[in-house]
């Protein structure tokens, strides 16, 4: 069985034990920036109508996984979207957000496009840095199709190689002001 | 007349704290992750986004694809309107059998089945195989141990029942708990079966079949799923802790106390079962029958010693 | 006479049935010509309907009284007659003669064999007619003699194919069946001490004779045509080789009359029985419905599928049947009577879903030019009336909530429940074993029954047949399956007064303890009426709330690559965890043969799996027994050497040990 000593182990050490690593606020300070974006959409997810929780897909397009990275530490401890109404889902049916990163290649335009035509409307598109911005510096490239908004309609351009996770909610954030007017 | 409306409030309150369950149980996870994680009412705010959005249907879909998701979802209100949760025993004489419980939910596992099959993806249908082996391989644990805990509380009934039931009462309620506990996890895809939480389609069993659904669909499935997982965590507290429940005068004082006892019940159970999630791993799928005979086996040992 | 008088009505649509039959049969000898060959069908199937209106009558307004139908001047032993318990099996077996001659007069249409259709009709006729006759028969000799009438047409109708698989197939039957009737026949000698032509119901066991012989040998008489396990190996054969609507008669109808013997032999004969019986009853019972369920989850073949659900079936009507005789000695009085009444329900409802599901199969078969469940799928929506029915059947055969069986399982495993209170500490745990497994094996029948319909009917189509299928015959082929899935309908609703009716007219058999019926049926209707609620807010949900929205059509979620039918689930897939947790009980082997494309080139292989599935009751049972039959033949074949000396002596030797057997007996 797998519910053994160990758990309980590990429970004692959740309950009675002094934390092994130091407390996040000794050595960092929580970004203030972020903090005021992140709280800034969370309004702005309010006020939309009928919806007040946005769910992202990402979808690889061919990038170098420079933001994908990105993407995975916007869920960890210190950036923690999900305080923010933002979470991540396995499928874009269930998305409200599409996040597209890298120079779109041949091979995974069709996969984009389905992507884009299976999420249900209304969607925001991201063109998630450079490469899905411009083409980065693939432009040009035999192997690529383009950048994003030659294969999709784009919503909000995210610029940067790759783009910090302030950077990221602060372009969502445009979009969303942009979506609510 | 009261039994009428005391069922129709049982079942109110299940539909609308079946969200903020779930919430519960993401905010504690989030706690023991060192996150802050989302508000706790950040699955009302899902369901609401999702009512607004447009529903996507497969073009191999057929009407089944259709039925699944208000037929789950209804037999699932009509399961929080049959079995007692807030109230002492069933409204009405004969309802709130635990074999027309164990029916009623796998008939609304069979439809995601079905569902999940009917898009003829790939997803869709590893993950109806998983579930369908986990709900049939289930059946046995689940009746061994709803039965052991009614034997408990009243002879020759079948009615789910906990008065009388204390789990310090008898080392075979202890265990049937326990065997509930097993049973309550695999049918509401929770840990060590599934992960709820995953994204790689590979591991998915029940996220895998309402991989397709979208829009109001989709909202009606996860609602669906939430009352499930609800409706387990408040009989595990029942019979842990059969109090605050609704005995014969229907005043609102009663009522109104029931309810909050029963959203501090839900919230205690959501944390242990965040803590458990974020304690075990999940156990391969193939060593399913390990966990699943194990738990059947407890039931089994529940109910002879509540008979010796 | 009034016309609701039971003795007026029953006879009469009851002597009509009998001669349409064999009118039908007649028909079917004479009019051989291609136009005429679905008259014999009409005909049957229209004295079935007599048939079933004459059995339904008696069931609600004959009293339990015994009717004469037949009955000849001296010669008493030749009457037929209906009572108490062979009114029920009447009533099913003629629900399922309707539904599946009808069926049928569409359906052969399509069968190859043109030229021997009448031959076919004429078969189905006689079989027919012995099903009927049995549970009519008033004593051993005619029951003797329908049952062979049975046999024999049921052989020729399994081999009408007259392929290799099939002739294979009828020989096992043949030979598993007489194997059969002669303990019966054996049997009904040592209880009716050699008077074959007296009535049932004067017969008991007499004094000295070992309760054991004649209980065993019924047990191996009747379980052998019930296909129970060991003695199953005929049914997934046999079944799948004959024509669907003759499977769905064998299925639906012929099984349960072996069940009805089983049951006549022990209410009028020989019960009470030592408890050991009892046991034995079940432990078979309970072998073969786990036995057959494994077996269904993971076969390929939509009709040995069903077949070995049928195996399953039948193994939990004999562990209800077990658990009343073990529960006459020791446990409670009512569980008895339960047990005996929800035996008779469910055996009322497989009769109906199976004959159903078989009717179906084969629809799907002709359809699709295949039975194997890996090239079917999304046949639904082109087959929008069909496929719906075939749902319904499926969830009543996975014993789900509206159906008949869903009440029967639920009253029995209650049953069982109610009596741990009030038992000795051995049965008890008789009780919780028998209920363990019976809730495993009815969860494995879901998985049986949710394979069956999800992956025959949903997701991409899995070869070109399946693709082009059309819709079938509505008037034809899908009514006479839509009258049987409102009857399993019907057995749900109206499961609280069915119960009340046939424990009503068993009152005699088993005996009604009090407020048996109210305990049998408590808490049915609620769930019914629960039932009907959730499915009108589904379909205001559905209206008023999900369609509505605007809805676009779009392909699959495929994560980008396009999906073909060649990547969905096949059945295989689907049942793999099953197959790998019940390895033990399957004994799967699988063979992967590996060869080089270019013999130069050991890189470059050609893969072919191949999955071979042993019988455990094949390696323990029917092997070493034809290896013992094939050393006694060999020995007996040095007899037949042409010697006319060995011959006389072998004679002169036969004759001294009869006489001196005879004379030791006296």
């Amino acid at each position: 069985m797998c519910f053994n000593m160990h758990v309980l182990a590990t429970w004692k050490k959740i309950f009675f034990d002094r934390s092994v690593t130091e407390s996040a606020d000794t050595f960092l300070q929580p970004s203030k920036e972020f903090e005021i974006i992140g709280n800034e959409i969370y309004q702005k997810i309010k006020t939309l109508r009928g919806r007040s929780a946005l769910r992202i897909r990402a979808i690889d397009g061919g990038s170098t996984n420079a933001e994908e990275i990105e993407l995975t530490a916007l869920n960890n401890a210190y950036y923690d979207i999900e305080r923010f109404g933002l979470s991540f889902v396995p499928s874009p049916r269930h998305a409200d957000i599409l996040m597209v990163s890298g120079p779109i290649t041949r091979n995974l335009a069709r996969a984009v496009k389905t992507a884009y035509e299976q999420t249900p409307k209304p969607c925001i598109v991201v063109a998630l840095g450079d490469g899905a911005c411009t083409g980065g510096i693939w432009r040009d490239s035999y192997a690529i199709v383009g950048k994003l908004s030659d294969v999709i309609p784009v919503d909000v351009h995210i610029p940067g190689d790759p783009p910090t996770p302030t950077e990221i909610l602060r372009g969502l954030l445009a979009a969303l002001s942009a979506k609510s007017e | 007349m009261d039994e009428i409306i005391l069922s129709i409030i049982q079942m109110s309150f299940i539909v609308l704290s079946a969200p903020l369950a779930v919430g519960i149980v993401k905010k504690c996870k989030a706690f023991f992750q060192g996150r802050v994680g989302a508000s706790i009412f950040l699955p009302y705010h899902s369901i609401a986004t999702l009512f607004a959005k447009e529903t996507l249907v497969s073009r191999t879909a057929s009407y089944v694809y259709h039925i699944v998701p208000v037929f789950v979802f209804s037999l699932t209100i009509g399961v929080a309107f049959y079995v007692p949760i807030i109230m002492s025993t069933s409204a009405f004489s004969g309802m709130g059998s635990f074999f027309a419980l164990a029916g009623l939910f796998m008939l609304s596992s069979v439809l995601l089945v079905l569902g999940g099959l009917d898009t003829g993806g790939v997803f869709g249908g590893m993950a109806s195989s998983r579930e369908m082996t986990i709900a049939s391989l289930v059946e046995p644990a689940v009746l061994l141990s709803f039965g052991a805990i009614v034997l408990h509380s009243n002879e020759m009934s079948d009615s789910i029942s906990t008065v009388g039931v204390a789990i310090w009462s008898s080392p075979s309620l202890a265990l049937a708990t326990l065997a509930l506990v097993f049973v309550a996890l695999a049918e509401n895809a929770r840990f060590p079966v599934d992960n709820p939480a995953t994204h790689l389609e590979l591991t998915m069993v029940h996220e895998g079949m309402i991989l397709e659904y979208s829009g109001r669909q989709l909202a009606l499935l996860e609602w669906a799923s939430a009352m499930k997982l609800t409706i387990f965590a408040v009989i595990i507290a029942n019979v842990v802790w059969p109090f605050g429940l609704i005995f014969a005068p229907l005043t609102v004082l009663n009522v109104t106390s029931a309810m909050i006892i029963a959203l501090f019940k839900i919230a205690v159970v959501m944390f242990l079962l965040a803590l458990l999630e974020s304690t075990i791993a999940k156990m391969r799928f193939y060593r399913m029958q390990e966990y699943l005979s194990t738990a059947a086996m407890l039931g089994l040992s529940a109910l002879i010693i509540t008979l010796l | 006479m009034m016309l609701t008088d039971a003795q007026f009505f029953v006879p009469y649509l009851t002597q009509l049935e009998l001669v349409l039959i064999v009118m039908g049969i007649l028909s079917a000898f004479f009019m051989r010509r291609a136009a005429h060959h679905s008259l014999p069908l009409i005909i049957i199937a229209i004295g079935a309907f007599m048939g079933l209106l004459a059995g339904i009558g008696y069931m609600i307004v004959g009293d339990a009284k015994e009717i004469s139908i037949v009955s000849m001047k001296g010669l008493a032993w030749t009457t037929l007659h209906l009572e108490i318990l062979s009114g029920i099996f009447f009533t099913l077996i003629n629900a399922v003669v309707f539904a599946s001659t009808w069926f049928g007069i569409r359906y052969t249409t399509h069968l190859s064999q043109k030229n021997s259709l009448s031959g076919m009709h004429a078969a189905t006729g006689i079989f027919i007619l012995g099903m009927l006759g049995v549970v009519l028969s008033l004593t051993p000799v005619t029951f003797l003699f329908f049952w062979e009438l049975m046999s024999i047409a049921s052989f020729l109708l399994v081999i009408s194919e007259r392929t290799p698989e099939s002739i294979h197939a009828g020989l096992t039957y043949l030979i598993m069946t007489q194997l059969g009737a002669i303990a019966i026949t054996i049997g009904f000698a040592i209880v009716s001490e050699g008077n074959m032509f007296s009535p049932f119901a004067g017969m008991h066991l007499s004094q000295g004779v070992n309760v054991y012989i004649p209980f065993l040998l019924f047990l191996i008489g009747f379980g052998s045509k019930a296909g129970l396990v060991p003695l199953h190996a005929w049914l997934p054969l046999a079944h799948p080789q004959a024509p669907s609507h003759i499977s769905a008669l064998m299925s639906g109808a012929m099984l349960k009359v072996a069940l009805y013997g089983f049951l006549l032999v022990l209410t009028k004969i020989l019960l009470p029985l030592p408890p050991l019986c009892g046991v034995i009853v079940i432990v078979i019972g309970l072998i073969s419905a786990l036995y057959g369920v494994v077996n269904a989850i993971v076969e390929k073949d939509i009709k040995t599928m069903l077949a070995w659900s049928s195996i399953e079936n039948i193994g939990l009507l004999f562990t209800m049947v077990g658990t009343a005789m073990y529960a006459m000695n020791h446990g409670p009085a009512w569980l008895v009577s339960a047990s005996f009444v929800i035996a008779l329900f469910m055996a009322i409802n497989h009769a109906l879903f199976k004959s159903g599901l078989f009717m179906s199969a084969g629809v799907i078969a002709h359809k699709l030019h295949t039975r194997n469940i890996d090239n079917m799928g999304g046949i639904a929506n082109r087959m929008g009336a069909f496929s719906k029915i075939v749902l319904l059947l499926a969830l009543a055969a996975a014993a789900l909530p509206p159906a008949g069986a869903f009440f029967g399982e639920w009253a029995f495993l209650r049953a069982l429940f109610f009596s741990l209170g009030e038992s000795p500490i051995l049965d008890k745990i008789l009780y919780i074993i028998i209920f363990s497994v019976v809730t495993l094996v009815g969860g494995l029948g879901v998985f049986a029954m949710t394979k069956y319909f999800g992956i025959t009917f949903l997701g991409q189509p899995r070869s070109d047949e399946a693709k082009n299928a059309t819709a079938p015959d509505f008037k034809g082929e899908v009514l006479p399956i839509a009258f049987v899935m409102v009857g399993t309908v019907i057995m749900g609703i109206g499961a609280p007064w069915i119960f009340a009716s046939i424990l009503g007219d068993n009152v005699k058999l088993f005996g009604e303890p009090e407020g048996l019926s109210s305990y049998l049926t408590h808490g049915f209707a609620p769930v019914t009426i629960l039932f009907v609620v959730i499915s009108v807010v589904a379909y205001l949900i559905h209206r008023f709330i999900v369609a509505p929205q605007e809805t676009r059509m779009v392909s699959t979620w495929d994560c980008g690559q396009p999906i073909t039918s060649r990547m969905e689930y096949t059945g295989t897939g689907f049942a793999a965890p099953i197959h790998f947790f019940f390895l033990a009980i399957l004994q799967t082997k699988k063979i992967v043969v590996r060869t080089p494309i270019i013999e130069t080139n050991h890189y470059l292989k050609s893969t072919s799996v191949e999955l071979i599935r042993n019988s455990v009751f094949d390696q323990i049972f029917y092997t070493p027994i034809s290896r013992i039959m094939s050393f006694l033949s060999f020995l007996a074949r040095k007899l037949h050497g042409g010697a006319i000396g060995t011959y006389m002596v072998v004679m002169l030797l036969t004759i001294t040990v009869a006489l001196i057997f005879g004379l030791w007996m006296k």
